[in-house]
């Protein structure tokens, strides 16, 4: 009985392995009819006046017209792409959206930023320059913008069967009106549609209950004139409105294709899009390829033709792949080199080669908690911003020559101060000694000498980077001030930003918090109005000067750039040489690794131009035994 | 039986859906939500409530877990008959966004933080990937494991057995987390073997599930993940094995079997050891559920891109629509491993009889 | 109340006859070489955890001027020594790193010595509330039996339904997220006290606790069922002993036994589940040292750096090892059919 039933199990469990033996198709090569334009010679007539003569000529002359031919392409199911030029990457994680509404994170925005065009683009300077549009006026009183835009980017469709990838119609200024309203349409809620505030009637229309009756009465200040301008009124004259044009949430979006896909527009086989790339193949969480769009403005320079790669979370794994010859960049939209194994590349005779360190328009910072005892003391504040050793920070903790940082704004963005060392001097000092005899003396100054009677509290998100920077900073405030007691607390991303609100009890707050701001947009608005105003959401400082609102706030309304700049150097004297309200730590760097046959342009704003790279296809098949 | 089968499954009905509550208001009790925080920044209020009202979570709790529960039109039109209950303005006013059409219609709702993705998406994507994961590894156990409980028990108290069962704790004892990183030093790091990570094999699945086994490809990346997961359980299937054969060793039959004059071998083969397996198979389905909803690290360490990371970057996201159904669906495989073993017992004891 | 104490007292001596299987079961565990190894491995392991700072070398040399913690402190300059590098750094003058040194230069060897405390810790406080818990609900589900047994089966079969993992994950979440409220009572305000010297997951370590009862309950209630049919129980009742004085005093003792042996063979699980939060980021903080930190540190340099890897690998293993050999030889001593 036992040996029955111990039959039909058995049975069934070979069953289910020769199911599974079965499954998928056998690989056969396949061929495939497609349409496609080819250029043909033809002989015809033509009738030709002779000028001055009322005689008519025929002439027979050869043209070059396009005509559509039915082609039968064998495909190698194997490896359909051979000898096409390709960029093995990775990815580090799924984007959570390729909407240009909608996308936030970096790894989003790098392949919005291959697929989309806005009106204008940045350069690997951060300089502002034209990309759909070709040139820009404003008015006089600075609140009218007027964009002009080329007529010849077309939006392209990428058929998933066939892989051919046609063109739709042209891009015009409907598409850009469409997306910056859409970007702002509050049911389509976009995280980022605050950046566009500044337009006139944009935060009411994000804010106002698209059910209520108003709402249909509300007004945007974006116009379009025809075809080819649009006309973008702002409520108060702001000198970086070119670069907030470069955003992707103002990027041109197809309304046609949303309408018809809702959601789900931008899966492959749905998206429609206008720039050097568009997507080819997005299989979630698993891996994304985009491939070149060959009807694009400048398809001639464009030398990658597929780029893209398997989503890996793991930056080791990533490293292992990449130093097996699997990937040709350890870069976005993929990870940096992992931390530990940075003293490795650095040592390694060819890896040192392959490792490219930029600046980038980021810095990381330690705030204070500006109205909590004892912190409320800028003396206190000023002792602890100067027992940092930064430059050993970089040496022996982040290893990526970070820039140790003492002000707010890092070089690169307008109206920085990095050049300046009377402000913020204080905290790099050549030798670490002097800051921290300054520190003991602060300290002892406000009341704590050897910091005796201070209890303090750390905190920083969860991570391991965060945690090895803060136990390096512990450290150096434990040797500093040896009788303080410093102490380190993490707490999860969504519950530390919840604990860091500025109208969350200051009871629950640490006294010390690590936090880091990159650029939206390459501006001092977009650090010292937007982050340290007191009436910002990110002011976890709780750093209230009237003094500084004045000055960001008058900044962010004149025009002449060095008026603008003398304002935001103002401001950064009273933040961080007067009242010390945070710590900055470091600017950041980009840490990356390309392959010697990938030659790269990198940008410090928006996702790299990767139909600038170039990839030596030949070296690297050598490389890979191919 | 079918009585006793078809009782047990209606009353996890109930079971599964106070424990879909629990996680629900668990998750909402927890600090912070999905949309306070873009990245590195946090968002102005106006834009964190356009996206709360996109996904109701501007909703009162029982509203959303109604939506949940029953779908958007069946709460909509809850609030159409009794408008006097509190919130339902709410609900009327955020009625536009489809969001769920409910459990009940096995649509597990929208994720908060991957933009227009549906769980149900999610899940047909990752949970093969899982399931997959989950098989070999059982697989590669039972390859280990039976030959290993079945040399241990023929020769009982020797120093195979001695050393067998000391490697059988030792499996079981080895974690995850130090053995997925061990292989990784020995085979791709260091001899160059087999894929760090990633999953190999590539939807369409057939049936769903089962990949194409033809495909070196999905060897590559399965065997290290799978050896890591299966390694405790080859463990536990070889005490299993040792204990059933030796018990079955002293039975009658085998005694008579062994008086008969037949060969030791065939004894062993034809007789105890078919027998001794029962027990071993009765586990099976269970141990791949346990398996698969136990491999969350293994997932991490080889960037496998299966149900169990969802659930881990999830938790960070606060995504409470994602959270919530993958536990759901978690434990909905916990019940049915649970009612298996109950019922294969049943069917292969007779003495069992459930009432 | 006098009388009935006499009368139990008289009918503890059918008891003391029982002793001899427990006298028994000590007899044959000391003749389990791995199982007493594994005990003294465990009891090793222990003193090392509370003494921590004694073997730490640190202390040793006498560096450890300030108040906080001396794992934390670190030797920037020494990053990623390897194993057997004498320190160049000038505080540490002549101080070696026996198995190596991590990213931030600090001695492997001291942070696996101080790991043994969380994972101890856990170890501890989790198996004593899943057996508090389990005992307790054992034993009054199988001494009523009746309705009140099935109703706390049915909510035992319930509970079998939740991921305990996941809950657990949830749970820690939860706790990391509400400990830093603002503490009102006593007892609540040394509680959190005591959750931040363990790095903020004794909440969590409790949690584990009142998750993993479910199999002590089902093994306590058995045990219960068949003990309370014997005649020495009976013999009780008929003399009016209190419920709680049966229950506590004389079935109490004679389940403990094999309830101790199953908790033994949980503690792993507890000691591995908590390696696996610190590897997934949801562990103790920063900078308490945790197994599970550790290789999680290890395996991300593990391309560089793959020494780092051992000492937390091999001393979780160990650990996880010798909880397993002791409860096997605890089962064997106690379980007389696997006996040989």
């Amino acid at each position: 009985m036992f040996s029955k039933k111990f039959f039909a199990i058995s049975m069934l469990a070979v069953l289910l392995i020769a199911i599974a033996a079965c499954g998928g198709p056998p690989p056969t090569p396949q061929t495939i009819t497609v349409i496609e334009t080819v250029e043909v010679i033809q002989t015809v007539e033509v009738v030709k006046e002779v000028e001055g003569e009322t005689i008519t000529v025929i002439e027979t002359v050869e043209v070059v017209v396009e005509k559509e031919v039915e082609k039968i392409i064998e495909v190698d199911s194997e490896n359909p792409d051979a000898g096409r030029v390709r960029l093995d990457t990775h990815i580090t994680s799924e984007p959570p959206s390729l909407d240009p509404s909608l996308a936030t994170d970096t790894t989003s925005s790098f392949f919005i930023d291959q697929m989309f065009m806005g009106l204008t683009a940045f350069d690997e300077k951060a300089n502002v320059i034209p990309s759909l549009a070709t040139d820009w006026e404003v008015s006089e009183d600075g609140l009218v913008w007027t964009f002009n835009m080329r007529d010849d980017v077309q939006w392209v469709h990428r058929d998933p069967s066939t892989g051919a990838i046609s063109t739709i119609r042209p891009v015009t200024a409907e598409d850009v009106a469409f997306g910056i309203l859409r970007t702002l349409h509050p049911d389509t809620a976009s995280d980022y549609a605050y950046i566009l505030y500044i337009i006139a009637g944009a935060e009411e229309y994000n804010t106002t209950d698209p059910a209520s009756e108003e709402f249909a009465d509300l007004e945007v200040g974006v116009e379009v004139i025809d075809e080819t301008t649009i006309q973008i009124t702002v409520m108060q004259p702001a000198a970086y409105f070119p670069s907030i044009v470069g955003q992707a949430t103002t990027y041109a979006q197809p309304a046609e294709t949303i309408e018809q896909y809702g959601d789900n527009w931008t899966e492959a086989g749905n998206i429609v899009t206008n720039g050097p790339y568009t997507l080819r193949d997005w299989r979630h969480s698993a891996e994304i390829f985009i491939e070149k769009n060959p009807e694009w403005i400048k398809a001639d320079q464009v030398q990658i033709e597929i780029f893209g790669g398997p989503i890996i979370q793991e930056a080791s794994t990533a490293m292992a792949m990449y130093e097996n010859n699997e990937l040709d960049t350890m870069a976005d939209p993929g990870d940096s080199p992992p931390l530990p194994d940075m003293d490795r590349i650095k040592a390694d005779a060819q890896m040192s080669k392959e490792l490219l360190i930029a600046p980038r328009l980021c810095t990381y910072y330690y705030g204070f908690v500006n109205t909590k005892p004892p912190f409320d003391d800028p003396l206190v504040r000023k002792a602890f911003a100067a027992a940092m050793d930064r430059q050993s920070i970089i040496d022996f903790v982040t290893k990526g020559d970070q820039v140790p940082a003492h002000s707010f704004t890092p070089p690169g963005i307008f109206g920085n101060v990095a050049e300046d060392f009377s402000i913020g001097g204080f905290m790099v000092e050549d030798s670490y000694d002097d800051q921290l005899a300054q520190a003991q003396e602060w300290i002892a100054e406000a009341g704590y000498p050897n910091g005796a009677g201070l209890d303090v509290l750390l905190m920083h998100n969860t991570s391991e980077a965060h945690a090895q920077i803060a136990q390096a900073v512990q450290a150096m405030w434990q040797e500093a001030f040896p009788e303080a007691s410093v102490n380190i607390e993490n707490q999860e991303w969504a519950v530390y930003l919840k604990t860091l609100q500025p109208d969350s009890e200051d009871s629950e707050k640490p006294n010390i918090y690590r936090s880091g701001w990159c650029a939206d947009y390459p501006d001092a608005n977009n650090w010292l109005n937007e982050v340290f105003n007191s009436m910002s959401n990110s002011n976890y400082a709780k750093f209230n000067n009237p003094e500084y609102d004045a000055l960001v706030e008058e900044a962010a309304s004149v025009a002449d750039p060095e008026t603008r700049a003398d304002l935001y150097h103002q401001a950064e004297q009273i933040l961080i040489q007067d009242v010390t309200a945070i710590s900055p730590i470091y600017y950041y760097t980009f840490i990356r690794l390309y392959k010697p046959w990938v030659s790269v342009v990198i940008n410090p704003v928006g996702g790299d131009p990767v139909w600038l790279w170039t990839v030596d296809a030949e070296a690297k098949a050598a490389a890979r035994g191919e | 039986m079918l009585a006793y089968i078809i009782r047990r499954i209606l009353w996890s009905i109930p079971v599964l859906l106070l424990l879909t509550l629990v996680i629900f208001l668990l998750m909402r009790s927890l600090p912070g939500g999905p949309f306070d925080f873009v990245g590195d920044k946090s968002l102005p209020k106006s834009v964190v409530e356009n996206l709360e009202r996109r996904h109701h979570l501007d909703w009162p709790l029982a509203w959303q877990f109604s939506s949940y529960v029953l779908g958007d039109d069946i709460t909509g039109g809850i609030c159409t008959g009794l408008s006097f209950l509190s919130g339902c303005d709410i609900v009327q006013s955020g009625a536009r966004f489809g969001v769920s059409r409910g459990l009940i219609r096995g649509d597990l709702g929208m994720a908060l933080k991957l933009r227009g993705r549906t769980v149900n998406e999610l899940v047909a994507e990752s949970f093969p990937i899982s399931l997959q994961l989950g098989i070999v590894s059982m697989i590669i156990a039972l390859i280990i494991g039976v030959p290993l409980g079945v040399i241990a028990a023929l020769r009982q108290n020797s120093w195979v057995d001695y050393s067998g069962s000391f490697v059988a704790v030792l499996g079981l004892s080895i974690p995850n987390m130090v053995l997925g990183p061990l292989l990784i030093w020995i085979f791709p790091l260091t001899l160059g073997m087999l894929a760090i990570s990633g999953w190999g094999a590539k939807p369409p699945f057939f049936l769903g599930v089962f990949p194409n086994v033809f495909d070196w490809e999905f060897w590559k990346h399965a065997i290290l993940p799978a050896i890591t997961l299966g390694t405790a359980v080859s463990a536990s299937i070889a005490r299993l094995t040792r204990a059933s054969l030796l018990q079955i060793i002293r039975e009658d039959y085998i005694r008579t079997a062994r008086a008969k004059g037949l060969r030791e071998q065939v004894v062993v083969t034809r007789h105890a050891l078919k027998n001794s397996l029962i027990p071993v198979i009765t586990i099976l389905g269970p141990l791949i559920i346990a398996i698969v909803t136990g491999s969350f690290i293994v997932e991490q360490i080889f960037g496998i891109p299966g149900m169990g990371k969802h659930f881990v970057t999830s938790i960070g996201n606060r995504d409470y629509t994602v959270i919530t159904s993958v536990t759901l669906i978690y434990s909905l495989l916990l019940v049915t491993g649970n009612l298996m073993v109950d019922i294969v017992y049943g069917w292969l004891d007779p003495r069992i009889r459930y009432s | 109340m006098a009388a009935t104490g006499a009368t139990s007292k008289a009918i503890a001596v059918p008891q003391r006859k029982e002793r001899t299987p427990l006298g028994d079961a000590i007899e044959q565990l000391l003749k389990n070489r791995l199982a007493v190894a594994s005990g003294l491995f465990i009891v090793l392991l222990i003193l090392v955890a509370i003494f921590a700072d004694i073997f730490n070398a640190y202390t040793v040399q006498g560096f450890d001027t300030t108040p906080h913690a001396p794992y934390a402190i670190q030797v920037l300059q020494d990053n990623n020594a390897r194993p057997g590098v004498t320190s160049n750094s000038t505080k540490l003058d002549g101080f070696v790193y026996w198995v190596g040194a991590d990213n931030l230069g600090r001695d492997l060897w001291s942070r696996t010595l101080y790991g043994a405390r969380v994972s101890m810790a856990v170890a501890i406080v989790a198996a004593t509330v899943s057996m508090m818990i389990g005992l307790i609900y054992g034993l009054v589900a199988g001494y009523f039996g009746g309705r009140i047994d099935d109703a706390m089966m049915r909510f035992v079969d319930f509970l079998y339904g939740l991921p305990i993992l996941i809950v657990v994950i949830l749970m820690q979440v939860f706790f990391k997220a509400w400990d830093r409220q603002e503490d009102t009572g006593l007892i609540f305000g040394i509680l959190l006290d005591m959750n931040q010297a363990m790095g903020g997951v004794l909440f969590v370590f409790i949690a584990m606790g009142v998750l993993n009862w479910l199999g002590m309950a089902r093994i306590a209630r058995g045990q219960t069922l068949s003990i309370k049919q014997k005649e020495f129980i009976e013999a009780a009742k008929s003399i009016g002993v209190s419920t709680p004085r049966i229950i506590f005093r004389e079935i109490l003792p004679n389940v403990l036994g094999p309830c101790i042996v199953y908790e033994t063979l949980q503690i792993p699980g507890y000691i591995l589940t908590e390696a696996f939060l610190s590897f997934i980021g949801l562990g103790v903080d920063a900078p308490t040292p945790s197994w599970g930190i550790m290789i999680n540190e290890a395996y991300q340099g593990l391309r560089s750096h793959p020494h780092a890897l051992l000492p937390p690998a091999i001393a979780l293993t160990m650990t996880v090892l010798a909880f397993n050999f002791l409860g096997d030889g605890l089962r064997d001593a106690f379980d007389p059919r696997l006996r040989e």
